[in-house]
């Protein structure tokens, strides 16, 4: 069965851009078998993993849109996550690398503008396990407002109208609040450490 | 820190700073240190945030994942349901059509006949034997059976990593071509295709296991006798485990049968081998 066709890559980015949660699901099962018989070509790896390397093609994408890092793209959506979710595997599957179905994302993986596209600041192992910590003391309300506001970069009016506060005003300083708070348990952990 | 120097980091971290507020930024930022540190600390929380809202993100996606994969299991069942059934009825219309074929010919010469080679040789009739108007069957133990087990037994080989991939606009390569017609099974326009593909390309084991597929299912077994020979040899192809089977299938077809039964003895004998079961149970229907 043929899937529908997908919006344009600049089409996706906006959807995501203005808080449509459908457009980032759209894109992850367009593609998803896709790119499992793409990465089995190239990996002896199970569907868990392929599975694995897909989210996390997925999420980075979502993540780079919506902070605004991502506006426009030098490649396809279909490029762009299908060379995320390689290099993924690539990580965790060094030893069975194959190269003997080489194509355009290969091609791609190459080109130092992309790896500088797709390069983002990860925290090391340890400081996030501290820093996960620190959000999962926090009540659960303060974190899905914290995730709205700062992650899917939601505005005031429509946190308001999710959590069905009084005024923006209210929202505003609730979100402080939550944001102190976070602070807050971070430094008591980075001090604890030390 | 005072809410305005709050307010100037969150803003620096959206990048909605203009030119003056960010050199006023990065001059703070070099002078004070508790400044500093309320810049890093802000980092820190967005980096919580983010990893938070990752995690989220990840959970419904994994939960979409799992719904897409419980739809298409019976999809997949189903094809299991239709093709069985097709596969076995292919093979009983060969093992009733070949005994008649070839009894066919020599129908008008049956006493005189010399027997076939592969058929044991009868003794000569005795005395003026009658011309027997009842056509008589032979024994079943008599036909040729290879062709038969071949039919019954050789399926192009296929796995879900074969299905090409949905690409875009973008015209597809010879080698992808060639992948695509295997797929659907027009393995006649697959050889085509394969002729037109670069060097490289016709080299890569992977590709010539399927060519060797392709061979097998036109009827052209003794070419295939080879490139699998080759594809053992080379231990190179995501397809060589699976090689060895193809391998006796093509020299039983194109008559090696001692070959292909050695073969087949050793692949039932290898229980790392795939087509063990199956190696097993085509030497049953040989004996």
């Amino acid at each position: 069965m043929k899937t529908p066709r997908l919006p344009s890559t600049q089409d996706i980015i906006g959807a995501i851009h203005a808080g449509k949660r459908d457009a980032i699901d759209e894109l992850y099962v367009h593609y998803r078998e896709a790119f499992f018989r793409w990465a089995g070509k190239r990996f002896e790896a199970n569907r868990h993993d392929y599975e694995d390397a897909w989210q996390e093609a997925v999420v980075a994408f979502y993540t780079q849109a919506v902070s605004g890092k991502l506006t426009t793209l030098r490649y396809d959506a279909r490029t762009w996550l299908f060379a995320v979710g390689y290099k993924r595997l690539l990580n965790n599957n060094r030893k069975v690398k194959r190269i003997l179905w080489k194509d355009a994302i290969d091609e791609t993986l190459q080109q130092p503008a992309f790896q500088l596209e797709i390069s983002e600041n990860q925290a090391d192992t340890e400081k996030k396990a501290s820093l996960q910590s620190a959000m999962k003391t926090m009540s659960s309300q303060c974190r899905d407002m914290l995730v709205q506001r700062y992650y899917q970069e939601k505005s005031i009016e429509e946190i308001q109208e999710d959590f069905e506060l009084s005024n923006a005003n209210t929202t505003s300083a609730t979100l402080s609040r939550c944001l102190k708070r976070l602070k807050e348990l971070i430094k008591t952990a980075s001090l604890a450490k030390a | 820190m005072e809410e305005k120097d709050l307010e100037l980091i969150e803003r620096h971290f959206r990048n909605n700073l203009n030119e003056a507020e960010q050199v006023d930024f990065q001059r703070r930022l070099a002078a004070d240190t508790a400044f500093r540190e309320a810049v890093l600390l802000h980092g820190d929380a967005l980096d919580a945030i983010r990893l938070e809202g990752e995690t989220l993100l990840r959970t419904r996606l994994a939960e979409k994942g799992r719904e897409l994969d419980a739809h298409q299991r019976p999809r997949s069942n189903r094809w299991w349901l239709w093709a069985l059934p097709a596969i076995l009825l292919c093979a009983v219309v060969v093992w009733w059509a070949l005994p008649a074929l070839k009894e066919a010919p020599a129908a008008p010469q049956i006493p005189a006949a010399p027997a076939s080679p592969t058929l044991p040789v009868e003794p000569p009739p005795s005395a003026n034997p009658p011309v027997k108007h009842e056509p008589q069957a032979p024994p079943q133990r008599e036909i040729r059976q290879e062709p038969q087990i071949f039919a019954s037994w050789f399926h192009p080989y296929k796995d879900d990593t074969l299905e090409p991939s949905v690409r875009g606009d973008a015209e597809p390569s010879p080698s992808d071509v060639f992948q695509q017609r295997y797929w659907v099974g027009d393995y006649r326009s697959a050889l085509d295709a394969f002729e037109v593909m670069g060097a490289t390309a016709q080299n890569n084991d992977n590709l010539l296991f399927l060519k060797a597929n392709c061979l097998l299912a036109t009827g052209n077994a003794g070419e295939a006798v080879p490139l699998l020979e080759n594809i053992i040899r080379n231990d190179r192809s995501r397809f060589t485990a699976q090689a060895p089977w193809y391998l006796a299938l093509a020299r039983l077809e194109s008559g090696q049968e001692q070959l292909a039964r050695a073969l087949f003895q050793s692949i039932a004998a290898n229980s790392n081998s795939p087509r063990q079961a199956d190696a097993m149970r085509l030497l049953d229907s040989l004996k």
